[in-house]
């Protein structure tokens, strides 16, 4: 070890900047750029405009008090029961009074019917309905919003709690800017402590979520707005026709509220926490059908995007270019940067892994600082920290080969359309309607 | 109408192994024969009318051991169901022997029954009811009957109670069973009306928010490739389905769509609902109940128990029914009232002031022959009567419907104005409900001294 420190050292020093850069292009063009250079300008932007900021949310809350709309509160699920009583409890406590609570149950087969009802009789929901044949999270949404009356629709996953002023803030937005449609909340994670899968999750949503999507949304190309939690304008989702079939069906009405010419936000001040998979089992389950719902939507079903026609946007190529771009070509990159460092440097392996590792390593926690630097609930989110050197081996290694596997089945053979958590019926027929 | 076997002093009897049956055509012929000389009787009357009321005569209005008695019908009467399970059944005359046999064990039996002290309702009808199953060795088995209020006729209980105290005859069945008495099979559930105790409802689906029967049900149609959910209305056109979000023709249930579920709307307030509220109105006195406004009961069948024999051989009734146990909200036990007046006789002999204690007095023997719901619910009245127009120091203290107790502190012979009040009120309502009674009510007023003894006070 002794020898073998000074001697790795020296390599580097020996091989020059131009030499580096070869080595590492994949780092240095795609991880840096976007994850360390564009995060630390949009944060000195951010942070410069700061209180222009403040006095504008400021200004716009003292709007949305003064006309306190009604809002939907919509809340689809299948076998949610166990949820709703703490969801519920978690609702009365918002800031935010003037709503409605609907719950769709989407024939559940456990006790979450009787619970329903009787939270119906209590007065704790205003509105339960049960659809006794499954049909799917999208049709159970739209049998929400058929029977809502706000003017807003807030859409939430059963197992989240609120922020005292989540569903104030995520109502703020609309009264910023009246092009808005639909608002996409801050998700974190809840279970944190719980499992080192969990641990990993939280930073990961922490830098794509909470911070991630404070840059996309700064730049105009935010794609998605989370089921867990999100605003919509009636008028949006009624214009799209509410939601089609999933899985990935979050990321589609988002794309199809853009399509129709609405301004898509993220407000990280409206914070959801939810619980994260505690396994990495359930974890590859779950993100083999989010990246399969990449290529189904962004590539396939929403591909009019990427040429021009009658209603194309700008601003609505780049947020699905960059969500492709970064997740499906950046991906298949990886893969060719990892043959051309075999091909080509295979004797200096043993200098260029560790070197990567440091990379990353170092990257990991330069982007912690950027989370720091956003996050309103620094001294929680400090527990995370040890895990953060971990993330290399989560996203660099762990994440991309799930991603691998969900882009080359969905690619290929359109597995998505056989995913479970979607009604056999319901993906039979959409699948031969080419959706 | 029956073969006479023995004609004496103009009434018509049937005479075998030593014991006689009198034949009953109307109610007058009870007042004719000397009953003590007879060991049973048989209706001799077609109309059910005329038999109820010789029925209801014989088992409510006669003694305890008379209305033990044997009664028949004949083998041709088509008396109905609800009046024949009162009955000891038919008497068939070609076996007149077996039905004698039958008069005699029961006449042995009735024999056996000593208690006689039965001067309160309820242990006259628990007398009665125990007296019939000792002697006939059976089962009280209800039976299903549709003009009953209740849909059920116990056999000799329900004679013992108007149509519309079915509540207190079957609670009174169900006090047999707890105190030991009489064994207990549950032979079904019955649902009643919170107002007049009927049980005859037409369930029907409402609207939960504004109660209007006014509501049609719709079907959901789940179109499967666009995922819209809605109403059938927004997906009909003419004759056909066309989803309004895809513009698709629906054309097969299963393959195209579903119905997942059903919703209603209410066409008074237009709330739409999945869950009807359902209620159910009184057929009888037309009262809304709510499903768990309905008093549910549980319909016994009984069977005496050697507990319910040993009650019936005591010539006293001892612990059929306790009129003193009666609760009293808020106010004070007999025993706590002795000490409190004892106290304050003490306190006047030491600060000479003045308080007086007033017993009020009621003297009814129809209250007393009332049940025990009845009496409980004729003593909160009166105790609410009674309090409203107390002051706060008032101490009252009543174990028994008959008797008040009240201590009235630093109240002089001329501050009586609450109790002349509490007087004319109690009167009005003895005999608003009861006529025919007058001076039910007895106040003795007594104006406290240091000499007073508390026992001589209370004893009155």
């Amino acid at each position: 070890m002794e020898q073998l420190l000074p001697e790795y050292i020296n390599y580097w020093f020996v091989v020059g900047i131009h030499k580096f850069i070869r080595v590492f292009w994949y780092f240095v063009l795609f991880e840096f750029t976007r994850y360390i250079l564009i995060d630390f300008i949009i944060a000195g932007i951010f942070y410069l405009k700061k209180d222009q900021r403040k006095k504008r949310f400021e200004i716009a809350r003292q709007k949305l008090r003064k006309e306190n709309p009604f809002v939907s509160v919509i809340i689809p699920g299948k076998n949610e029961g166990k949820h709703l009583f703490k969801l519920t409890k978690s609702l009365a406590e918002q800031t935010f009074k003037n709503f409605e609570l609907i719950i769709v149950d989407d024939g559940s087969d456990d006790d979450t019917p009787i619970i329903g009802r009787n939270l119906e009789k209590l007065g704790l929901i205003d509105m339960f309905l049960r659809n006794d044949m499954r049909g799917g999270k999208a049709s159970a949404a739209n049998l929400a919003l058929r029977y809502s009356k706000g003017k807003y629709i807030v859409h939430l996953d059963a197992d989240c709690s609120f922020d005292r002023d989540a569903i104030e803030n995520v109502l703020v937005p609309f009264f910023m800017d009246n092009r808005i449609g639909a608002v996409g909340g801050n998700v974190k994670v809840r279970n944190y402590k719980n499992s080192l899968c969990s641990r990993l999750q939280a930073i990961e949503y922490l830098k794509t979520v909470s911070v991630g999507r404070i840059i996309t949304s700064y730049l105009g190309i935010y794609k998605i707005i989370s089921g867990a939690f999100g605003a919509f304008k009636k008028e949006a989702t009624d214009a799209v026709y509410g939601w089609d079939i999933g899985p990935g069906l979050d990321g589609d009405i988002t794309v199809k509220i853009r399509k129709s010419g609405y301004k898509v936000v993220f407000e990280p001040s409206a914070v959801c926490l939810t619980n994260a998979p505690e396994s990495f089992k359930v974890l590859t389950k779950q993100r083999l059908r989010w990246d399969k719902s990449i290529v189904r939507f962004r590539l396939r079903k929403h591909k009019d995007v990427y040429f021009p026609q009658a209603n194309f946007s700008w601003s609505t190529f780049f947020a699905l270019a960059e969500n492709v771009y970064y997740n499906v070509v950046l991906d298949i990159l990886w893969w060719i940067y990892i043959i051309d460092i075999f091909l080509n440097y295979s004797g200096s392996l043993a200098f260029i892994i560790p070197m990567n590792f440091t990379l990353y390593f170092v990257m990991n926690y330069v982007q912690m600082c950027s989370i720091y630097l956003f996050s309103e609930r620094k001294k929680e989110e400090r527990y995370l920290w040890p895990y953060a050197s971990m993330m290399t081996i989560y996203t660099g290694t762990y994440l991309r080969i799930v991603r691998t596997v969900a882009y080359y089945k969905e690619f290929f053979f359109k597995r998505s359309f056989e995913d479970p958590w979607n009604p056999y019926k319901s993906s039979s027929q959409a699948k031969r309607a080419g959706l | 109408m029956f073969k006479v076997l023995k004609h004496s002093n103009n009434h018509l009897k049937i005479s075998a192994n030593g014991y006689t049956l009198m034949l009953i055509a109307q109610l007058s012929d009870f007042e004719k024969i000397d009953s003590k000389n007879i060991d049973g009787f048989v209706i001799d009357t077609t109309k059910p009318k005329e038999a109820y009321k010789i029925i209801t005569h014989l088992k409510v209005k006669t003694t305890l051991k008379e209305s033990l008695k044997p009664l028949f019908v004949p083998s041709h009467n088509l008396l109905p169901k609800f009046i024949t399970c009162h009955t000891d059944g038919v008497l068939d005359q070609s076996q007149l022997a077996i039905t004698m046999e039958r008069v005699a064990v029961i006449t042995s039996k009735i024999k056996d029954v000593k208690l006689t002290n039965t001067d309160n309702y309820e242990t006259m009808v628990t007398a009665r009811v125990l007296g019939f199953l000792y002697t006939r060795n059976q089962l009280l088995t209800p039976i299903v009957h549709r003009q009953s209020n209740i849909g059920y006729t116990y056999p000799v209980l329900s004679l013992l109670y108007k149509e519309n105290e079915a509540l207190a005859m079957l609670q009174l069945a169900q006090k047999i069973a707890a105190n030991g008495w009489g064994n207990a099979k549950l032979k079904d559930h019955i649902h009643l009306c919170k107002g007049c105790h009927g049980n005859y409802f037409n369930f029907r689906e409402v609207c939960g928010a504004c109660n209007s029967i006014d509501i049609s049900p719709q079907d959901m149609i789940h179109h499967f490739v666009c995922a819209h959910v809605a109403p059938a209305t927004d997906f009909k056109k003419e004759e056909e389905l066309s989803c309004p979000k895809c513009d698709k023709h629906l054309r097969h249930i299963g393959i195209d769509y579903d119905k997942p579920s059903t919703i209603y709307h209410c066409n008074s307030c237009s709330h739409e609902f999945q869950q009807p509220k359902m209620e159910a109105l009184c057929m009888d006195c037309e009262t809304i109940n709510g499903l768990d406004e309905l008093i549910q009961q549980p319909i016994l069948e009984l069977s005496i128990t050697q507990k319910g024999e040993q009650l019936l051989f005591n010539t006293q009734s001892k612990t059929i029914t306790k009129d003193n146990n009666l609760s009293i909200e808020n106010k004070c036990t007999e025993a706590l009232f002795q000490i409190i007046l004892k106290q304050e006789i003490n306190r006047i002999k030491t600060h000479n002031c003045k308080s007086v204690y007033a017993q009020i007095h009621l003297n009814n023997p129809t209250i007393k022959s009332l049940n025990s719901i009845a009496k409980q619910a004729f003593h909160n009245e009166l105790l609410q009567i009674i309090n409203s127009y107390l002051l706060e120091s008032d101490i009252i203290a009543s174990e028994s419907f008959e008797l008040y107790h009240l201590l009235l502190p630093n109240t002089s012979f001329k501050e009586l104005e609450r109790l002349e009040n509490i007087e004319y009120n109690v009167q009005k309502l003895l005999t608003d409900n009861i006529e025919n009674q007058p001076n039910q009510v007895q106040i003795k007023i007594h104006n406290i001294t240091g000499s007073d003894e508390v026992g001589e006070l209370i004893s009155g």
